[in-house]
């Protein structure tokens, strides 16, 4: 192997150095070099480029003469020209038992820097490899042009929550969408849960077909829930969901409602009516809270559509290895949303517990992983859903309780629970505020790598934490299924409307058709 | 004209008088003419004024200074840097439009090696160069003009007010 660069000397930190080089095309900022100690491949990431030798001004002022011309006619040649100086940032050397050591001794002027070959990076970089069991293939090294293949590890980062963090645009459900399928190979067999406020994610139904997702006896789900099937039980809501439903209620209705709620609570199964008919035997005592009480009952639970009296989602039908169910929230209001996330994710972690502890009521026998869209709307500090989303990112792991945060707005995202997420997916991000709220509360990423953020284009990302050995940059994987977050092509579709008979010219007059009109 | 002197590997100096600018050719080198002086012959130094007026009426031309013009080596025939000096007596020769384009143009390209040590040694004679190669070579004007601009930029600095 052939250097590709001598070490200049110690960088600012003891755990930097600097090298010099001629090549202007490898060496990019995130790609891998290693040097040499006592036959150990010590590794270290780009983190810095700067050309040594620029061109003098004069020689940048015509953009349609080439420097390289006027240096050809002075005779010097070009190849003479080029110097680069790079930051590398060490990581150590790889030992399989403790992952990686830093030697503590910075390299020595003049040795040689080589580019990490293909099987070190392999090695070194990811805990699992491509196909193992276990493992998540989400892409490829971003700076190599052959296919070198980035895997997280399946278990850890479905056991301590992933985020994936980025701006609008740049991928973050097409990437959901490929660790979903990664997740439903056979050699994960996971049980998903995807909370869709976009009903981006249904084109997964797709993979049902495919021959990747099936393995002897093993067959690959994809459900999809629409707002018809998405129900909770009335009697299944905490008291705190029930409340929540009920806006502007007074001590005094907070504490009848209280009353009547463990009343009804302790019989078990209760309906909206048993609830009304309750409030109306309290009447004769109380008659204005009474009143109040009912008129905000029968207002906003009778609208409110996703509760329901008899009707709920069975968690063992919902929630199944080898399966993702999609619960498509398109059509409901922000509050519904928050109350399902809520609701439905307090009764998973209660079933957890429950298969846990073996207790006899409501169960999951197998651990589960739940992918929340634009979850800076169910976990901000203002949220219905906050409370119960910060104790499952807090006690989840012990259960079996996955979570995966997608946000494109992370400074929203509170930091108690952001900081839980141990593996972390981050994604172009221009905005400032967002990057800060990144880098504090993702500390595994690092200052440098943090600055690549608005340089990344769509589908390039950083992934970092737990799930893999060190930080590196990725090309997100093709999706095998059709991704179904694409964004409208308005003028196609004006095109397209305008082409049809009635556009053209046609002007239909009809006459409105009143009510004496009518035979 | 002929060499009289060589100072360097840069520098030679011919008897007689020649423009600022002009491309030469003497023994292997090209040359370029720099700078032009008077002085007087070296006899005369020696001799009082009575006995020069003398001399005069035999040899009317001895008391007249001379003209030297000296030169700055830019490149060898070949566009390369000089392996040998010119020698004292060897024939200055004035090279022509044609010649002067000859020798910068090798193998397809413009060629002007010697640009560099002309501009760091004396801006104002890279610039009667630059300007003349310019109207020999009309298209390569875009790579002159910013190699004009510079040299004249760098003038521009040095009067400072």
């Amino acid at each position: 192997m052939k250097p590709v660069g001598l070490v200049k000397g110690p960088a600012e930190s003891p755990y930097s150095f600097k090298f010099i080089t001629p090549d202007y095309k490898k060496l990019k900022i995130g790609e891998f070099v290693y040097y040499l100690v006592d036959g150990k491949k010590v590794l270290a990431r780009i983190s810095k480029r700067s050309p040594l030798r620029q061109y003098p001004d004069i020689y940048l002022s015509n953009p349609s003469v080439e420097p390289e011309k006027i240096l050809s006619i002075i005779g010097v040649s070009r190849k003479e020209f080029d110097l680069y100086e790079l930051k590398a940032t060490i990581l150590g050397y790889y030992d399989e038992k403790f992952g990686f050591v830093n030697p503590r001794i910075p390299p020595k002027s003049g040795m040689p820097v080589y580019l990490a070959e293909r099987d070190v990076i392999e090695t070194a970089l990811v805990k699992k490899k491509m196909g193992d069991v276990g493992s998540l293939h989400i892409g490829y090294l971003l700076n190599r042009e052959e296919d070198i293949p980035v895997t997280i590890d399946t278990a850890l980062t479905v056991s301590e929550h992933l985020a994936i963090l980025a701006g609008t645009g740049s991928g973050k459900s097409y990437l959901a969408g490929v660790i979903i399928e990664e997740l439903l190979k056979p050699y994960n067999r996971a049980s998903v849960l995807v909370f869709d406020p976009h009903g981006e994610y249904h084109t997964l139904k797709e993979l049902e077909k495919h021959a990747q997702f099936r393995d002897g006896e093993y067959r690959a789900r994809v459900r999809i829930y629409g707002r018809d099937e998405i129900k909770l039980r009335l009697s299944e809501l905490e008291y705190d969901e029930l409340i929540n439903l009920l806006p502007r209620l007074t001590e005094k209705m907070e504490a009848m409602l209280n009353r009547i709620y463990r009343e009804l609570s302790e019989k078990g199964h209760f309906t909206v009516e048993d609830l009304e008919k309750k409030i109306e035997e309290l009447r004769e005592r109380e008659e204005l809270t009474a009143n109040a009480l009912l008129w905000r009952i029968r207002r906003n639970l009778r609208y409110v559509d996703i509760v329901d009296d008899y009707r709920h989602m069975d968690l063992k039908t919902l929630l199944k290895p080898g399966q993702a169910s999609i619960l498509q929230l398109t059509e409901m209001s922000d509050m519904e949303q928050e109350i399902l996330v809520s609701a439905l994710m307090k009764r998973i972690l209660k079933a957890r517990i429950n298969a846990e502890r073996g207790n006899e009521t409501e169960k999951l026998d197998y651990p589960v992983f739940i992918i929340i869209e634009e979850a800076h709307r169910f976990a901000s500090r203002d949220s219905r859903s906050f409370d119960v989303l910060r104790t499952i990112l807090s006690e989840g792991r012990k259960f079996g309780v996955g979570v995966c945060l997608i946000s494109q707005r992370p400074s929203k995202i509170d930091s108690d629970i952001l900081s839980q997420c141990m593996t972390q997916i981050v994604m172009r991000m221009v905005n400032p505020a967002d990057q800060d709220n990144v880098a504090r509360s993702v500390e595994s990423i690092g200052r440098e790598l943090i600055e690549e953020l608005p340089g990344l284009t769509k589908g390039q990302a950083i992934v970092a934490g737990v799930s893999i050995n060190t930080p590196v940059l990725i090309r997100v994987r093709e999706r095998i299924t059709s991704h179904g977050g694409v964004s409208k092509n308005a003028p196609e579709e004006w095109i397209r409307w305008s082409e049809k008979e009635e556009s053209r010219g046609f002007v239909v007059e009809k006459k409105a058709k009143l009510f004496w009109d009518e035979d | 004209m002929k060499i009289v002197r060589v100072d360097s590997k840069k520098w030679f100096e011919a008897e007689g008088e020649l423009s600022i600018g002009e491309f030469v050719r003497a023994g292997d080198v090209i040359a370029i003419s720099a700078e032009v002086h008077q002085e007087e012959d070296e006899i005369v130094k020696y001799l009082s004024k009575g006995d020069v007026e003398r001399i005069k009426a035999f040899l009317p031309d001895l008391g007249e200074p001379k003209f030297k013009t000296r030169f700055i080596i830019l490149m060898d025939i070949d566009g390369k840097e000089p392996r040998n000096l010119p020698k004292i007596g060897d024939e200055v020769e004035i090279l022509d439009e044609r010649e002067v384009a000859e020798v910068h143009f090798r193998k397809g390209k413009l060629s002007l090696p010697y640009l560099p040590y002309l501009m760091r040694n004396d801006r104002n004679l890279a610039r009667i160069a630059v300007l003349k190669l310019m109207d020999l070579f009309p298209e390569y004007r875009e790579i002159f003009d910013v190699i004009l601009a510079e040299i004249e930029y760098s003038l521009l600095r040095e009067v400072d007010l």
